[in-house]
């Protein structure tokens, strides 16, 4: 299963503007989460707390829709799915 | 008029396109690059979403503070210092309402809206 993930601002320089990967069927939004630390170590104090919940401040939406944290770990993913993790916000 | 643009705006123009005669009130906020010993700001959305999410604020704010109209106009992009971020026109019946309903939209986007600043310093860029 592959799905497109998109970063922005202080994670797209770090991580690249978008990228692919692949995964099993039936992986989480957590496995992807870990899986794009892996590829990328120096975003994990950002993006993942010490108790590996994901950081404070920290957006994930799935096909633009945004993600309660507490559901990071059962919602599943499925093929051509776009996957953003945006830093905490700070425009006006 | 909900905008994100690389483009200055004039004040002046979204103002007069903004008043009305049910409006008593017209209530605007300007954010701009502060000298804060930083040689320039760059600010960068992710443009789709946030768009909606200027809408939804929009919406709520009509609703909840009774207001006439609401127009947001965020820059993306290189900015210097001195040079505008952000406008939020309010028009209202009356004052209290046209005041209250800016705030509400400026720290509703300072909350919910996927836009971002970065501080170009001489030490170091920084994300804000």
């Amino acid at each position: 299963m592959r799905v497109l993930v998109r970063a922005f601002a202080k994670f797209r320089e770090i991580a690249g503007e978008e990228a692919c990967f692949d995964l099993k069927e039936g992986s989480t939004i957590g496995d992807l989460l870990k899986a794009i630390s892996l590829t990328h170590p120096e975003l994990e104090g950002d993006l993942f707390r010490s108790d590996g919940t994901v950081g404070e401040g920290v957006t994930i939406l799935r096909n633009r829709k945004g993600l309660d944290h507490s559901d990071l770990r059962k919602t599943v993913l499925e093929e051509g799915d776009e996957v953003a993790f945006l830093p905490p916000f700070s425009g006006g | 008029m909900i905008e994100i643009t690389e483009d200055d705006f004039s004040i002046e123009d979204v103002v007069t396109r903004a008043k009305r005669a049910d409006a008593g009130a017209t209530v605007t906020f300007l954010g701009t690059v502060r000298d804060d010993e930083i040689s320039g700001m760059e600010v960068e959305a992710y443009r789709e979403v946030a768009r909606e999410e200027l809408e939804k604020i929009r919406e709520e704010a009509m609703e909840i503070f009774d207001l006439k109209s609401v127009d947001v106009i965020h820059r993306v992009g290189a900015l210097s210092v001195g040079e505008d971020i952000v406008l939020i026109v309010c028009t209202a019946a009356s004052r209290h309402a046209a005041f209250r309903g800016c705030e509400h939209v400026i720290d509703e986007i300072k909350r919910r809206a996927p836009i971002w600043k970065k501080e170009i310093r001489a030490e170091g860029d920084r994300w804000v």
